[in-house]
């Protein structure tokens, strides 16, 4: 079985993503995706003989953020807020990479899903998080929230 | 005489950040065509002439792996270049693509001087072979 990545680990690599992919720099932070509101929620699999579930939780603003920044508009444009979704669910395609290369290696053809984004409710999102494997959460410098979760599904 | 691009992934915005890449190059680029999966490129690629392509890997219906083995059944398709634009990162499935004859393996998050660089590249060698 691929070997848990320390959240110390994932959050470094994460947080150097985010800035490579999307221009967004954000920290570590203890305090998880408030559950008030209902945060877009992108979810894949990483497969190689196990899976791996990768669940990335965004505030709905920081979702624009992310659109507004890919497609170089602004935030507040329907152009950001349609894409929102979308932007998310690229976001965690290029963390899957990523992660999949700190579980298994570089020497290995894992398999990565077609991400699945929805709006889902706070509560939902954060069962999501506190029954992985591994969490980080993450504050960007405007103040959104964002977490991440890696959660072991099971092996050959 | 300018040249045409085919930019093939499931995400709108992954093509829509191809496609400015593109656009902000400068190249001699007259269309820049969008499919959202290896299926909807091979259609398009059957009807009209296209010089580059640029795709993702992991797209529902047919992925990009199987359009490049799909594309090299087909005489004309076969002499077009290939750009794989992926998150995956494994060493193994790149030199996988190449082997497939895939032109250049770019890992996401790219860069757009990566794209004007690799685009601008093949597109030189194309006027260069048209001109002699």
């Amino acid at each position: 079985m691929a070997s848990v990545p320390s959240v110390e680990s994932l959050s470094g690599t994460l947080i150097a993503l985010l800035v490579d992919a999307a221009f967004v720099f954000a920290e570590p932070t203890a305090n998880p995706l408030p559950t008030y509101e209902n945060p877009l929620v992108a979810r894949l699999t990483i497969e190689h003989g196990e899976t791996w579930g990768l669940c990335v939780c965004v505030q709905d603003k920081l979702g624009q953020m992310l659109a507004a920044n890919l497609l170089g508009t602004e935030s507040e444009t329907g152009e950001a807020r349609d894409a929102a979704a979308d932007a998310v669910g690229e976001l965690a395609n290029i963390m899957a990479g990523a992660v999949a290369v700190e579980l298994f290696g570089k020497d290995v053809v894992c398999h990565i899903g077609i991400p699945v984004v929805a709006i889902e409710t706070g509560r939902l999102a954060g069962n999501y998080l506190t029954q992985s494997t591994c969490c980080v959460n993450l504050s960007t410098e405007e103040g959104y929230a964002l977490s991440v979760a890696l959660t072991a599904q099971g092996g050959a | 005489m300018s040249y045409r691009i085919l930019v093939v992934d499931d995400s709108a915005v992954s093509r829509r950040m191809v496609c400015r890449a593109i656009s902000m190059s400068g190249l001699d680029v007259g269309e820049i065509l969008e499919a959202s999966n290896g299926q909807e490129a091979l259609d398009l690629l059957s009807k009209t002439w296209v010089d580059i392509v640029l795709a993702d890997i992991n797209m529902p219906v047919m992925t990009g792996a199987e359009m490049v083995q799909e594309m090299a059944k087909t005489d004309f398709m076969s002499v077009t270049p290939v750009i794989i634009i992926s998150s995956e990162k494994s060493k193994k499935r790149m030199e996988e693509m190449l082997g497939l004859g895939v032109h250049t393996y770019l890992g996401k998050p790219f860069r757009p001087e990566q794209i004007k660089q690799v685009v601008g590249d093949i597109l030189r060698e194309r006027k260069e072979a048209n001109n002699g």
